[in-house]
């Protein structure tokens, strides 16, 4: 462990500081220096909260990355190091005298960089922050892309790191103990990237929109991200096509097989362009499995996450069914309430489910069971859900992640069980694409490639309650979450070429079929 | 508009030579009604006409040609017109229609299929009877009898108008679900617990419908009731007439055009009824407009168009039949002098009397429906699963507090709501005056009142898009681009869903006035408007109140266009945020559902106090 130290403590109650090894430098003077611990303004405060928390969080999974990624150099094992590890230094234990920052520099892939430029900011304590605070010498990573940053009083700094044409930069909380932060160096680009997405990815209780633009402009300062949440989701773009009257965004983000498939049916030219897979780094690191396959042949997407189409049911009022032929059952008549599969995702998932179970031919026989067994189709989810929360039924349509809100909202989990039917879950993977003709290309491959991320997948896994995806070993995820997110044995999705071309009828036969009881 | 009328030589009434200002004045009051028709055409023309006749167009044009095939397939299929479409297809086939009806008849006449559009116009009929029904005992009690809280009851009347449908379905689960408040009422009186929605979804649906719509019925009626002359109601006891016979001869021919008003209006909403059916009812409840909303949805405008003109057709042809009905009956009225009310309880015994007990029924039944829900949907909003919490309203708050400008906030949204509910009567009333006024004694009246029922008669979804493609993207005409997005379209489009209400409810109590009131007016020198102003309005100032309500309940209630003109601004409203909010716990939506109940209660009772200060 031979990190390169760069920093000291000095100066009386720790809040100054030296510089070691240097000789030039723009925050030589003490008073500059001094840093209050949270006083960075009250609109910079919940930001560096949660950058914060970010970067504590970050040092697990990018510590995952590390671990396969890197060589035999093993600093891999260096970056899941706790904060004990940094006391073992002896700097800790000196109390007044501050604490270490361990900064590692990486690039793109996760691999250590080495003579890497690395300089500490703190934040200024004038106007919130406004004016920039003072700057410390810069220093060089080690072979591990490492330096060590020491008798740092606590408080908020923006560590940068430059190498090359690469550079990047990240803040930091140090609050009573020493800590570590990784910051990536990539390309930097500069400009706005917009992204158009639906409207719970901004808009409802943390929202993973509002982190990602965080993150990813933290890692591209001189990017903006602006999101736009168009009423009518991608149609809203299929008519601006159809109508010639232009595209204003550069990604759509959150595309699921349907779309595709309308969009094929309505439009005689491109809307989204064929990825570019080599500008995605990590595009390789999606999971082999049908869970997250869109299937498209002109490959526009790139997964995010996926869900599984369940049943969930109140185990006081029934067992939980195990098969399609469960639910045509006399025991469960009276008990199912599904969703419209004409403008409702789960209920359009169910729908293809059992038509992936009877096949093309058979699933509207198999639904004339369902009906004389009183299934109720209502409209939405939500209106479904209503039904069930005030115990309409004891048994609804819904995601295998009820769980996770139930815990979240301290519901009854006897009422939040969950069923597999023949032991699978109807996958609803949801994806990314570019705009053909977007100017703006690079920044929206830079994007995708920060989503698919070790920190940004599980970041998405737990704010918008879905399934990374990544394989296991490209995230680790929140262990409570874990816990009540239940996925099925086995996953099953209609693909882009069993759909196309055959998606509206089947969703019209079924209507009408339903609609003339 | 020639400047001529404003020249010295073009005035007779003698007042000719005064100021500038005043001449300006002059011509501004002779042409004041000209002014006002033409902008409201041209609000009509670029709001309404525009986006519909986009989309309507898109059904009786196949890539250029004019064809009616897209209507013959429509209705010759038996999923639309049920038994119908058969005679439908072949309208000569006479012999084999009279043969079918035959075979019929031998088969014991059961009930023949309705298809979506009997099926839609059958539960629209039955949610007339049920609004009428629950609608009229409103405003009996209201007209009749004086009781501490009556004025503030009358202005929360429509509040059930502006609540979205996601709302009105978590208010209908939570009070008649099967954990709901009536069941845990009837549990504490050792019944229970009966199954309301499961034993039919249909009653249920219906109910959801008069929850909307008796309040519209009732605010209708009691406009008109209001506007009875006590001295006929007088005149008529003097010369002989038991109360009973009074109030069949004098007082009922005044409020039957207002009756059945608020009927053909409920049957029009109720015929483009879309989320909340499926909402409570279910898919097996499917309306017309469920069928539209999923063309849009697949991008099949066309077809959804033929839906569309097809439903408007058909509810404007009633609306239109009403209104020939509702011309005839012009009446004499002098309207100014309202009815007396008598104390609801006065002493006890009284108070037990057959008819005030029969009150206290109504009153009964209307808690359960009009107030259970709501009640029940504010509750939501503060338990989750744990009991009572307040983290969805800390959740509005931190949203404010930290919220992005990405994002949708609270305030801004009702503040806008607000403010647009405002602009919309500033400019509603004025449009809905004009039409009343330009078509209640004109030759083309009828017709032309009944185009300007054209926005209830469209389907919003279909008008939404219309929006969109017209106006949002823009259209070209002549060489000039047209788009109008953001606060001013929002607030026009507004006031073209609201103005009809103001008609609606202002032209069966103008039609009733004596025309002899307008004419001494201009005989004595008043220009037109000047009689208007001071002479007519005010003996239809509580229709111009009723409408005025109405217009506001509409603005705050709008979310289909309001979304789409909204959209990459922040001109958000109450109901948008509430669907915004919405996720996979209700929570947070249900919170901001409250907070638009509360902002709009508050501003109906605000509306109604200034309001009857000209009603006075």
């Amino acid at each position: 462990m031979n990190r390169r130290a760069f920093l000291r403590a000095a100066g009386v109650g720790g809040v100054g500081v030296t510089i070691a090894g240097c000789s030039t430098g723009n925050g030589g003077d003490d008073d500059g220096n001094e840093t209050n611990d949270t006083d960075t303004g009250d609109a910079n405060e919940t930001d560096s909260n949660a950058t914060g928390d970010e970067a504590s969080g970050d040092d697990g999974t990018d510590g995952e990355d590390d671990a396969n990624d890197t060589g035999p150099n093993g600093t891999g094992s260096n970056g899941t190091d706790d904060n004990a590890t940094d006391g073992a230094n002896g700097t800790d234990g000196n109390g007044d005298d501050g604490h270490d920052l361990v900064v590692t520099v990486e690039d793109e892939a996760g691999e250590p960089v080495d003579d890497a430029i690395v300089r500490i900011r703190t934040e200024g304590d004038i106007l919130g922050g406004l004016f920039g605070g003072e700057e410390t010498e810069e220093a060089a990573t080690d072979s591990d892309g490492e330096v060590v940053a020491e008798g740092l009083s606590d408080g908020t700094y923006t560590v940068a790191a430059e190498s090359g044409d690469l550079s990047g930069e990240r803040e930091v909380e140090i609050d009573g103990d020493s800590a570590e932060v990784t910051v990536a160096v990539v390309e930097q680009t500069e400009g706005r990237l917009r992204i158009a997405t639906y409207s719970s990815m901004v808009d409802g209780e943390e929202p993973a929109g509002v982190w990602l633009k965080e993150a990813f402009e933290e890692r591209y300062p001189d990017v903006t991200i602006e999101w736009t949440v168009p009423e009518a989701g991608v149609n809203h773009y299929i008519q601006r096509a159809q109508q010639d009257a232009g595209i204003d965004v550069d990604v759509y983000f959150g595309l699921n097989v349907d779309d595709l498939v309308r969009i094929d049916d309505t439009l005689d030219e491109q809307l989204f362009a064929s990825l570019e897979r080599d500008r995605v780094e990590r595009a390789d690191r999606v999971r082999d499995d049908p869970a997250v396959e869109f299937g498209d042949p002109d490959d526009r997407v790139l997964p995010y996450d996926t869900g599984y189409i369940s049943l969930v049911y109140d185990e006081g009022e029934v067992e939980g069914p195990e098969s399609f032929e469960d639910l045509v059952d006399p025991a469960y008549e009276g008990t199912l309430l599904a969703q419209n599969a004409q403008d409702s995702d789960p209920g359009r998932a169910f729908l293809l489910w059992t038509i992936d179970a009877y096949g093309a031919d058979g699933y509207l026989d198999y639904w004339r069971e369902l009906v004389d067994n009183d299934v109720r189709i209502l409209g939405s989810w939500d209106d479904a859900y209503s039904a069930y929360e005030n115990a309409e039924r004891p048994m609804v349509v819904s995601y295998s992640t009820d769980q996770v809100y139930t815990n979240r909202y301290d519901g009854d989990m006897s009422r939040s069980q969950i069923a597999f039917l023949e032991d699978q879950g109807y996958a609803n993977p949801e994806g990314m694409a570019v705009f053909e003709g977007s100017e703006n290309a690079d920044l929206a491959y830079a994007f995708m490639d920060f989503v698919l991320s070790s920190e940004a997948q599980a970041e998405i896994a737990v704010r918008n309650v879905q399934f990374p995806a990544v394989a296991d070993e490209h995230v680790d995820l929140d262990a409570e979450y874990d816990e009540y997110a239940h996925e099925p044995p086995e996953s099953i999705a209609l693909g882009y070429e069993e759909l196309s071309g055959n998606l509206g009828g089947w969703i019209e036969d079924w209507a009408r079929e339903i609609a003339s009881q | 508009m020639s400047s001529r009328a404003g020249g010295p030589g073009g005035r007779r009434d003698g007042r000719s030579r005064r100021s500038g200002r005043n001449r300006l004045r002059g011509w501004a009051g002779r042409h004041a009604l000209t002014v006002l028709a033409v902008a409201t055409a041209a609000i009509l023309a670029v709001m309404l006409y525009l986006p519909v006749g986009i989309v309507f167009s898109q059904a009786v044009f196949s890539e250029g040609t004019p064809t009616l095939s897209a209507f013959r397939a429509v209705l010759a299929d038996p999923f639309y017109t049920g038994a119908l479409a058969g005679v439908l297809a072949d309208p000569l086939a006479i012999g084999a229609h009279v043969e079918g009806v035959l075979e019929w008849l031998r088969a014991g006449a059961p009930v023949p299929r309705m298809g979506l559009f009997g099926f839609t116009a059958y539960q629209a009929a039955l949610s007339t009877v049920a609004s009428v029904l629950l609608g009229l005992p409103a405003a009996y009690v209201l007209a009749t009898y004086e009781f501490r809280g009556r004025r503030t009851i009358r202005s929360l009347t429509i509040l059930p108008f502006v609540l979205p449908g996601i709302m009105v379905a978590v208010g209908f689960y939570a009070m008649f679900g099967r954990d709901g408040t009536l069941n845990a009422a009837l549990d504490f009186a050792g019944l229970g617990p009966v199954d309301f929605i499961g034993y039919s979804p249909l009653a249920v649906v219906i109910v959801a419908h008069a929850f909307y719509n008796a309040p519209l019925v009732a605010r209708v009626t009691l406009a008109a009731w209001e506007s009875v002359d006590r001295r006929a109601v007088e005149t008529a006891r003097s010369l002989g007439a038991g109360p009973g016979r009074a109030f069949r001869d004098v007082v009922v021919p005044q409020l039957l055009p207002a009756v059945l008003t608020g009927a053909l209006l409920t049957f029009v909403f109720t015929f483009m009824t879309f989320p909340i059916v499926l909402a409570l009812g279910g898919l097996g409840l499917a309306t017309v407009e469920v069928w539209i909303y999923d063309r849009i949805s697949q991008l099949a405008v066309a077809e959804a168009a033929t839906l569309a003109v097809l439903e408007t057709v058909l509810t404007l042809g009633l609306t239109y039949a009403y209104l020939r009905y509702e011309s005839a009956q012009a009446g004499m009225s002098r309207g100014d002098a309202s009815p007396a009310r008598e104390p609801l309880f006065p002493d006890l015994r009284t108070a037990l009397s057959a008819r005030r007990l029969a009150v206290l029924a109504y009153g009964a039944v209307a808690v359960v429906v009009f107030v259970g829900p709501m009640a029940s949907m504010v509750v939501g909003g503060v338990t989750d699963g744990g009991g009572f919490t307040l983290r969805h309203y800390r959740f509005l708050a931190e949203r404010q507090a930290t919220g992005a400008a990405y994002q949708t906030l609270p305030w801004p949204a009702i503040r806008n709501s607000l403010l647009f509910g405002v602009a919309t009567l500033a400019v509603a009333l004025p449009m809905g005056v004009t039409i009343s006024v330009l078509t209640v004694r004109s030759r083309w009246g009828t017709a032309i009142d009944a185009l300007a029922m054209v926005p209830l008669a469209v389907s919003g979804v279909v008008f939404g898009i219309g929006l969109l493609e017209g106006l949002v993207f823009g259209t070209d005409i002549g060489g000039f681009r047209l788009q109008v997005t953001g606060a001013a379209a929002i607030v026009a489009a507004h006031a073209v869903a609201a103005y009809p209400f103001v008609v609606r409810n202002v032209s069966p109590l103008l039609a009733d006035l004596d025309p002899a009131l307008v004419e001494s007016a201009r005989a004595l020198g008043a220009s037109r408007a000047r009689a208007l102003l001071d002479v007519e309005l005010p003996l239809v100032a509580s229709g111009i109140v009723a409408g005025a309500a109405f217009a506001f309940a509409i603005s705050i209630g709008e979310f289909s266009s309001t979304v789409i003109l909204a959209s990459g601004s922040d001109a958000y409203t109450m109901p948008v945020a509430v669907e915004r909010y919405l996720g996979r716990r209700n929570g947070p939506a249900i919170a901001m559902g409250t907070v638009l109940l509360v902002v709009t209660a508050a501003s109906f009772v605000v509306v109604d106090r200034v309001g009857g200060r000209f009603e006075a």
